[in-house]
């Protein structure tokens, strides 16, 4: 009977778990979307280079809330948790990093520039990290 | 050279950092390098940056405010001084220890 408890509570806590790494998984994509959506906007659409400053502390301020959201689970394998640190910052560097991000005098980019495609790419092997098996922290 | 200090950078100097240069706008990268690092690291022999509670740093703010104390100074010379702490920002911190340590290489070429 201890057994069958045991099990059960297990088994609860194990769906618990999968029902929160799904949530997660679910939020931090939509939330990496939206930033490379913005991002490239940023670069490319004339009207956002009129308001470069409100247009970059909302990056900043995404960006920011993305790595956080992304500390909240560890991968299952502890080595792949330092790969994506470096993802995390790799994405700031590479949207925040040239001059022109916060400069109100930057010219428009076009949708198939060097930095575009540099963006897209590192969108990409983050979902490719997010789809990687993932604990809640403590377990 | 007095002991230590802590600046805390989002009181201190702004909550919304800027840029890199300082023809990008107020409290840029560069700005906070030349008023506020290098004074503090002329002072103090070791300086605490607190991160913490600010809007966000772009990278290019982070390379042109403690890259270039890389630069300057050197990855050894810089990592006995200065301390960076963000508690809501952890990658702010890696990128601008991650910066220090490329420009210091530079230095050296």
């Amino acid at each position: 009977m201890l057994a069958t408890h045991f099990l059960t509570v297990w088994r609860e806590r194990s769906k618990r778990t999968f029902e929160e790494i799904t949530r997660w998984r679910t939020d931090v994509r939509a939330l990496l979307e939206e930033i490379s959506e913005e991002a490239r906007a940023h670069y490319t659409d004339p009207k956002e280079i009129e308001n470069t400053q409100a247009s970059a502390q909302r990056l900043l301020g995404k960006l920011k809330r993305f790595g956080a959201k992304m500390r909240d689970v560890t991968c299952v394998e502890p080595s792949q948790n330092k790969a994506t640190s470096e993802l995390i910052a790799e994405l700031r560097s590479t949207i925040t990093g040239p001059d022109a991000f916060q400069d109100t005098q930057r010219a428009v980019l076009p949708a198939d520039s060097a930095l575009i495609e540099a963006i897209m790419e590192c969108e990409a092997r983050l979902r490719t990290n997010i789809a990687l098996p993932r604990k809640s922290k403590g377990t | 050279m007095q002991p230590s200090v802590v600046f805390n950078v989002a009181k201190e100097f702004s909550r919304f950092p800027g840029g890199r240069r300082r023809d990008h706008g107020r409290h840029s990268g560069e700005e906070f390098r030349e008023t506020v690092a290098i004074p503090l690291l002329e002072k103090y022999s070791r300086v605490k940056f607190v991160l913490t509670g600010s809007a966000g740093y772009s990278t290019g703010f982070l390379d042109e405010a403690f890259g270039e104390l890389g630069a300057l100074y050197g990855y050894e010379a810089l990592a006995q001084r200065i301390e960076l702490e963000a508690e809501d920002d952890p990658d702010a911190v890696y990128i601008a220890w991650q910066r220090i340590k490329d420009a210091s290489k530079e230095r050296r070429k």
